[in-house]
């Protein structure tokens, strides 16, 4: 956890988060989130009430504060680009490991991969968009971000199997460099945009260094970026090691 | 305390200018706001409702903010009238004592009618009297 902890131990850890949530879906800066943190625990603090009766639901309370504030939720067009830029990494691992998978010498891009690309980031813009109406709906809210991730997985594995019309055919190693490059460039991307992040963007309470809480941020989200090759990496090296044993054993 | 609120839709029309009247008494945090308001009878007005009341005055220029030091925390916030606020107190002061003299010259004729005044009376006068005691 790298965001106010001082906050923690009087707003309960799930409603906090879901206040940091809403908030930042509406753009409020972090200072401003870590100041409405604790605008919160001390209130709460001082009348003896916990957050919920004292402010409602964390989405509620969003966004009264931020329309106050002057902001509103971004537009589709947001959540859209914010999602696209997402999932070049997640393409990447995909790419990498149908390469592993695939036993020919050429990766086939069907009509399907591609319905299903489109797919994958219309499904995470709605789980993106379900998320912040939902949050404050308690397990029905988690019931219906499930359900929009189920569909969109079901969707995906069907447009796979259905739409196998090939559209091109790529040799393993162009399509592997390919999926490398997209692995990689994300997670530097991703490292560049967490040592440039601005102070004004980290939460921290008033009176906290911002300039140490960004530093703790800077580490946590520079290992998040390169999750997605770490994954890779062992992904291919236990596929491999599994066709190695099974070839030994055949 | 009271524990019976007044209908919403008329805190809703009073609130802002009761939260100046309680800060035209000094600087002070969100709960002594809260606190104060239910103290003279206006209901428990909760932090889900007060904050965000509080921003739209500080973005208007009515009130400053400052965070003062607590032991092992972020501390409180302090809210206190700016030159504004205090100008905007008289100008909304007036408007409601005229108004709320209107309506109870409306409700009951035989009630002697409420005059309006232009200036912010005393400080001591600025909040309603008490109505409501803790049951």
């Amino acid at each position: 956890m790298t965001d106010t902890q001082a906050n923690a131990a009087t707003i309960p850890q799930r409603w906090r988060d879901e206040l940091v949530l809403a908030l930042r879906m509406r753009d409020v800066p972090g200072p401003r989130i870590g100041e409405i943190l604790a605008e919160v625990d001390e209130y709460c603090a001082d009348s003896g009430l916990d957050a919920e009766t004292a402010f409602g639901t964390p989405t509620a309370y969003a966004e009264s504060v931020a329309a106050a504030d002057g902001r509103t939720r971004p537009g589709v067009r947001e959540d859209l680009r914010t999602t696209g830029r997402t999932l070049v990494g997640f393409l990447g691992l995909v790419v990498v490991m149908a390469c592993v998978v695939d036993d020919g010498p050429d990766l086939a891009i069907t009509v399907g991969w591609l319905v299903g690309l489109a797919v994958v980031l219309v499904g995470s813009v709605l789980t993106v968009r379900t998320l912040g109406y939902l949050a404050a709906e308690g397990w029905r809210g988690m019931v219906g971000v499930a359900a929009v991730i189920a569909a969109t997985l079901a969707t995906v594995v069907a447009v796979g199997v259905l739409l196998t019309t090939t559209v091109a055919t790529v040799p393993d190693t162009v399509a592997v460099t390919f999926g490398a490059v997209l692995l990689v460039g994300d997670a530097v991307v991703g490292t560049v945009r967490a040592r440039h992040r601005p102070t004004a963007d980290v939460v921290s309470a008033p009176g906290e260094d911002p300039e140490r809480v960004r530093r703790r941020n800077v580490r946590a989200d520079t290992l998040a970026a390169w999750l997605l090759p770490a994954f890779a990496v062992v992904g291919v090296g236990v596929l491999l090691g599994m066709n190695l044993l099974l070839d030994r054993l055949a | 305390m009271s524990t019976d609120p007044w209908p919403s839709e008329w805190l809703r029309g009073v609130l802002d200018v009761c939260v100046l009247a309680v800060l035209a008494e000094g600087a002070t945090y969100g709960y002594a706001i809260s606190a104060r308001l239910d103290e003279v009878g206006l209901g428990a007005v909760k932090g889900g409702t007060l904050y965000p009341l509080l921003v739209r005055l500080e973005q208007a220029d009515l009130v400053t903010t400052q965070w003062r030091p607590g032991v092992g925390g972020p501390g409180r916030k302090y809210f206190a009238l700016t030159p504004a606020g205090r100008a905007e107190l008289a100008r909304r002061g007036s408007a409601w004592r005229a108004f709320a003299g209107l309506t109870v010259g409306i409700i009951d004729p035989a009630a002697p009618p409420v005059a309006a005044t232009p200036a912010a009376p005393p400080a001591s006068d600025r909040l309603p009297t008490p109505r409501r005691t803790a049951r």
